[in-house]
């Protein structure tokens, strides 16, 4: 009789043990990461060089750096769109950029290499064989090149770069408190998580970078385009890329770290305060009015996710 | 034995012809079979690790989709790794790649699809749970605010709850929908905030429904993608491929060892040859019996001489020496002993010459002597010290003594007949003078 009691006593625990393991489980949705080890310095610091010289668009001086601001006193802005470029989305921040699995908002290509060469193509409306020759009459980076490639190609160029990109990553605080330490967050932060999950958010910003692997519609529950927001071409999103109307407004998902060091927000620059743009996405995606307070907390969460890149990587 | 020659040099040249061509095809194929082979594997390993992330999603349980990514990363890396391999790979192979590269694109796009469906519906599970509790909360607090409606509201939360439960178990168990009726849980007569939250609700309900089924659709749009099958023909015909180049280069490496066999063979054939060829000519030269040359070497020599001289502008002499009495030793002392008695006098005529190669024995008791360089002066003293010598006292009384003739070219003869008709004339001169003498053909 005792047995059974116990029996039927293990079988009601057991559906609860499971949920909690599931709760358990639920903690690695988010996957901390470290500081990158530098495997070839001699790359990257080429790649550095190229990212800030304006010998790689040879007009009006502008450089990689003039979009992709990396400057260490917490203004890594990504500004809308560079008035030399044809469609002005909103410039991602290159932190962590090569955590995502899909690069520009629209997800047009699929590896960091085709993503170089695809933007220079389009921003130089040059071929990528002058660029190489702009760079061969430079007899600095001839002599770089020669010894770290055996000579200037396109590959070699494109090489130094992804280099140069691969060790722009952030560890933050929330990855210390991921990892055990309990004290690297404010208190705040830890409420703002616990709300980050319950909302749903975490379904999509999960993952390493904290969103950047998925392709989402936005305004999926509530239209995000309406009679105020003008639909530009921009908007139509993955759209553009395929031509499939299933793949109208749907963007990749971007990644939340630095996301309080990256303003504005949106695939358009349309909204400059984190708070808004929580409460607009929560609203678009989830279809939630969150309480202010509760606001509060999200973005007490989402600043515990800005890093600060090493001395040695600022341009 | 001509046939024989001809054989090896047939047989030498079939060698170097085969070693040719086969040097001059490539023989080293380009593909390193090691990498090919390792990037199929690796090809399989990341479509294996791919299938499981899709499968893995059908669990309601939260997680991320880096790990689906990282394995579509991966597999494109290595098939464009294999893609730029693929060029000393046959036409066939690369047409395989081709497809196989097109299908992976469409389930890459696919198992992001079913990824981001996926993140959509649980965030919606997610919503729904919290959201329809806080109604259930909010309809008991109304109904105590306004008892006139709490039936309208209680019937409500009954409803959110009956659609929502209906829903989850059909997402839980695999979609299978049926279409949902939404109109009773509307409201008109709520307050705003409760008409907005069951608005929200509806369209969440809404969402999951559609996007189970659209789930639905791309789980047997996948299942229809035929990578595997693509995987699987890619390594037969790589295999194939790459066992068919190791014949070849199997068989190119036989033919070249057998044709330099075969040319070392003929070679050595043909060395062979040469060599008896030439010991069958310096026999047909040579007087067996005396061991100097006879009247063949004697003709190719005189001509090799006055071609020397005419070159040079020189002279030289013939010496006919003919022994005086011989056909007297045959018939007293035998044969045997004339052969002994002509052995007898090429040895002389070798040791006082001090030469042998320019004396010939030119017939039956006849030799012949060149003597190059030479002048009336030198041709005498070499006559006399001849016959000096060439006086034998043989048993039974008998004397063998020489006669010798003698021309010199170009003085008496122009041409190498006449000028051997004067050493012979001389020698018979020599002869009738009284046998053990020479004459000179100017003396005569």
């Amino acid at each position: 009789m005792q047995k059974v009691r116990f029996w039927r006593g293990l079988t009601s625990i057991l559906p609860l043990a499971l949920c909690v393991f599931a709760l358990k489980l639920h903690a690695s949705t988010i996957i901390p990461i470290d500081a990158p080890i530098i495997e070839d310095m001699d790359k990257v610091n080429l790649g550095k060089r190229l990212f800030g010289d304006p010998i790689l668009f040879n007009q009006g001086g502008m450089t990689c750096l003039s979009c992709h601001n990396l400057t260490p006193d917490s203004t890594f802005d990504a500004v809308k769109g560079h008035p030399l470029t044809i469609d002005s989305v909103n410039i991602p921040t290159l932190l962590n950029t090569s955590l995502n699995f899909r690069w520009h908002w629209n997800g047009e290509f699929t590896t960091m290499e085709s993503q170089f060469v695809g933007l220079m193509k389009k921003l130089t409306q040059e071929p990528m064989s002058s660029i190489v020759a702009r760079l061969s009459e430079d007899i600095e980076y001839q002599r770089e090149f020669r010894s770290i490639y055996g000579g200037i190609t396109v590959n070699a160029i494109t090489d130094a770069i992804i280099a140069y990109q691969k060790v722009l990553i952030t560890p933050s605080p929330f990855d210390a408190y991921l990892k055990g330490d309990v004290n690297a967050i404010t208190d705040q932060a830890k409420i703002g998580y616990q709300r980050f999950k319950d909302y749903g958010c975490i379904s999509c910003h999960q993952g390493k970078n904290i969103g950047g692997n998925l392709m989402q519609k936005i305004g999926l529950i509530n239209p995000y385009f309406t009679i105020d927001n003008e639909l530009t071409q921009i908007d139509y999103g993955h759209f553009n890329v395929t031509g499939n109307p299933d793949d109208k407004f749907v963007f990749r998902v971007p990644s939340l770290r630095n996301v309080a060091l990256t303003p504005p927000y949106f695939h358009n620059g349309s909204i400059e305060r984190l708070n808004n743009a929580v409460r607009a996405i929560a609203y678009y995606q989830v279809g939630r009015i969150i309480p202010i307070e509760d606001v509060e907390y999200i973005v007490a969460f989402l600043q515990s996710l800005s890093g600060e890149l090493p001395e040695e990587l600022v341009p | 034995m001509k046939r024989l020659q001809r054989v090896s040099v047939f047989i030498s040249l079939v060698g170097l012809i085969g070693v040719l061509i086969m040097s001059v095809i490539p023989q080293e194929n380009n593909i390193s079979k090691a990498d090919v082979v390792a990037s199929l594997g690796a090809l399989q390993f990341h479509n294996a690790s791919l299938n499981y992330e899709i499968v893995k999603l059908e669990s309601p349980q939260f997680e991320n989709y880096d790990y689906i990514n990282q394995s579509i990363q991966d597999f494109r890396s290595t098939l464009n790794d294999l893609i730029a391999l693929s060029n000393d790979l046959d036409q066939d192979t690369k047409t395989i790649l081709g497809n196989l590269k097109q299908e992976f694109e469409l389930k890459a796009d696919l198992a992001l699809s079913i990824a981001s469906n996926t993140a959509v519906m649980q965030s919606s599970v997610q919503y729904l749970t919290t959201a329809i509790s806080e109604i259930r909360i909010e309809t008991t607090l109304l109904s105590k605010t306004r008892p006139e409606s709490k039936i309208l509201f209680e019937e409500v939360a009954k409803e959110l709850n009956i659609i929502w439960i209906d829903v989850l178990t059909r997402y839980i168990r695999g979609n299978t929908s049926v279409g949902i009726s939404f109109e009773k849980v509307y409201c008109n007569s709520c307050p705003f905030t409760l008409r907005k939250q069951i608005e929200s609700v509806v369209r969440h309900l809404a969402l999951l429904e559609t996007r189970s089924i659209y789930q639905t659709a791309i789980r047997v749009d996948i299942k229809n993608v035929k990578l595997e099958t693509y995987l699987e023909k890619l390594s037969a015909n790589i295999e194939r491929s790459l066992s068919a180049t190791e014949d070849r280069l199997l068989l190119q490496q036989g033919v070249i060892i057998s044709g330099a066999i075969l040319l070392i063979v003929g070679l050595l054939t043909m060395a062979s040859l040469v060599r008896r060829n030439r010991r069958h000519y310096i026999l047909a030269e040579t007087d067996l019996l005396t061991g100097l040359g006879n009247r063949i070497r004697f003709e190719r020599i005189l001509k090799q001489v006055k071609e020397h001289t005419d070159d040079n502008l020189q002279s030289f002499g013939l010496l006919f020496i003919d022994l005086d009495g011989f056909k007297k030793v045959n018939d007293v002392l035998g044969h045997t002993e004339g052969d002994l008695v002509l052995k007898r006098y090429a040895k002389i005529l070798t040791q006082r010459l001090g030469y042998s190669d320019k004396i010939m024995r030119f017939g039956g008791d006849e030799f012949v002597v060149i003597v190059e360089n030479a002048s009336i002066e030198k041709l005498r003293a070499l006559a006399k010290k001849l016959n000096h010598y060439g006086e034998l006292q043989l048993k039974q009384n008998i004397k063998v003594t020489l006669s010798i003739g003698g021309a010199l070219y170009p003085d008496d003869a122009n041409d190498i007949a006449s000028l051997i008709e004067m050493a012979d004339g001389a020698m018979y001169d020599a002869k009738k003078a009284g046998k053990n003498r020479y004459k000179i053909y100017k003396d005569v």
